[in-house]
């Protein structure tokens, strides 16, 4: 029987014309967010050979994450999803992948978690995540292909910095929890609307039991629902019963596991893509030229928009084109904020640095950590580590740089 | 759509100084999801009004509840609904694309 194997598991796909499981299994993929979606796609890629993913995901496993969140089980309610999802690949789908868990939000993991992956992949579930993983990936260049679900609708989203729209092009507007968790005068002041009561309710029981209401808790409901009730009492809105609450205040979107798979598996199909661009010289010459040969008949391209609905089982493509004057990807954001990667022999003065850098007004020059100064003539080890970032500004005018420190081996 | 809701806000950039003047032109609105002879409807929008009042006259074009969220997606730009409409080159029978909004879940 076992000579009747083909001799690799990924025969089939080795098939493919134009293929290359080497370029698949040298990858590194970060995978922010490991819920609906992210699990999914960990799952796609684990079982296509990715050589290494990084997963991050702060969250929990709760119990209505069952119904589609194939990677958790009923005894994992409460562990954390990213480190759940590493050993559940691991043991399921790919014993050879390398997996990196951070169960941590995005904004507290090392860069280099961002800097040494090849693709992005987005799969977080609210907005501020989303603008995160998208600042990132135009700082480092890097391809983020990002997705999310509603309901019966899901959408991908292919930035290439600088190349097609990014997240933040023509400032979509936040959702409306976004814009009432950013307006503090809701919380202090007499509600508005009807959906403030709720909101001060949540920051009412934030600060009485200096924690957030947990879903599964009945308790919780309950206060909560008193706490807004309170409130509509007193400003004469109608009464909240718990269901609306939750989803007023714990934004539960609507979830199902057939829209999250279409979604996910778009988003897996084009991390692969992204990949084949990314390393297309790895190829050998023949396929090289027959994936050109697509590309220039644009027989293989990468929309930068999909959205897909269940409703109508539509798949509607569009190409976004980016915002010259966007936040985060526009032409003057990128020459006032982009990073300059620069060599450095450790045991060098800041001198030798600002000497290399601004070679005509090296004099002028001072240098920052953070807020803290560099001085000009402290040895560089003594102040920085491999990767950190500083600032060069001048004392005569406006003008900065920014600068990545690699230390020389 | 009437002289109402023609709104003027002097410090929004890029604005006309006539911005003020009702100017109605003939846009196509396109609702990809439909059946592709089904999905361009036209309809008279000014000019120099907001995007906002544009994605009003989409919903009212297609009947999409308010409680849906849609943008707007003209030439590839996502259309921002504070902006004014003149601010994105719109002309006579430019096709407006409309996409759900605000798909957030993960």
């Amino acid at each position: 029987m076992s000579q009747d194997l083909p001799s690799s598991k990924y025969d089939r796909q080795k098939r493919l014309s134009l293929w290359d499981q080497q370029i698949i299994e040298d990858s590194q993929i970060l995978i922010a967010g490991v819920g609906g979606t992210g699990s999914e796609v960990a799952k796609n890629l684990a079982l296509l050979g990715t050589g290494k993913l990084i997963l991050v995901d702060a969250d929990t496993i709760e119990f209505s994450n069952l119904n589609r969140q194939m990677l958790f089980r009923e005894e994992d309610v409460g562990e954390k999803k990213s480190e759940i999802a590493r050993m559940r690949i691991q043991e399921q789908y790919n014993p050879d992948i390398k997996i990196e868990s951070f169960p941590d939000i995005l904004q507290r993991i090392p860069q280099r978690a961002f800097r040494e992956v090849d693709i992005i992949a987005g799969c977080v579930d609210n907005f501020l995540a989303r603008q995160f993983i998208n600042a990132m990936a135009v700082e480092l260049n890097k391809p983020l292909i990002d997705s999310a679900t509603d309901g019966f609708f899901g959408q991908v989203q292919y930035i290439n910095p600088r190349k097609t729209a990014c997240l933040a092009c023509d400032n979509p507007a936040p959702p409306d929890e976004t814009r009432i968790l950013t307006a503090p005068c809701t919380l202090v002041g007499a509600p508005r609307q009807r959906e403030h009561c709720a909101w001060k309710a949540l920051y009412d029981f934030n600060t009485s039991y200096d924690r957030e209401p947990l879903e599964t808790s009945q308790e919780d409901l309950s206060i909560l629902t008193n706490f807004a009730n309170k409130y509509a009492k007193k400003y004469n809105y109608s009464n909240f019963d718990e269901k609306e609450l939750l989803q007023l205040i714990l934004f539960r979107v609507p979830s199902l596991i057939t829209v999250n798979a279409v979604t996910s598996g778009i988003q897996s199909q084009e991390i692969l893509k992204a990949l084949f661009l990314e390393k297309r010289t790895s190829f050998k010459k023949n396929e090289m030229k027959r994936l050109d040969f697509l590309i220039d008949t644009h027989r293989f391209r990468i929309p930068s928009l999909f959205i897909y609905s269940a409703l109508t089982g539509s798949i509607n493509t569009f190409e976004m084109v980016p915002d010259p004057n966007c936040l985060v990807c526009g032409q003057p954001t990128i020459d006032s904020q982009t990073f300059f990667e620069v060599e450095v022999d450790p045991s060098s003065k800041f001198k030798t640095l600002f000497e290399k850098t601004q070679p005509k007004k090296s004099k002028d020059t001072v240098g920052f950590l953070g807020n803290k100064l560099l001085p000009e003539d402290g040895i560089i080890a003594d102040f920085l580590s491999d990767g950190d970032r500083i600032t060069l500004s001048s004392l005569v005018g406006d003008e900065e740089i920014r600068l990545q420190i690699k230390f020389q081996k | 759509m009437s002289k109402k809701d023609v709104i003027w806000d002097s410090t929004t950039p890029g604005k006309a100084p006539d911005s003020g003047i009702e100017k109605m032109i003939k846009v196509r609105f396109k609702d990809p999801q439909l059946p592709p002879d089904q999905n361009i409807r036209e309809k008279y929008i000014n000019i120099n009004g907001t995007v906002f009042q544009a994605i009003n006259a989409a919903r009212d074009a297609f009947n999409i509840p308010e409680v849906v969220p849609i943008a707007l997606l003209f030439k590839g730009r996502r259309m921002n609904p504070s902006n004014n409409l003149s601010s994105y080159g719109i002309e006579q029978n430019a096709i407006l694309m409309i996409v759900p909004d605000q798909i957030k879940g993960g």
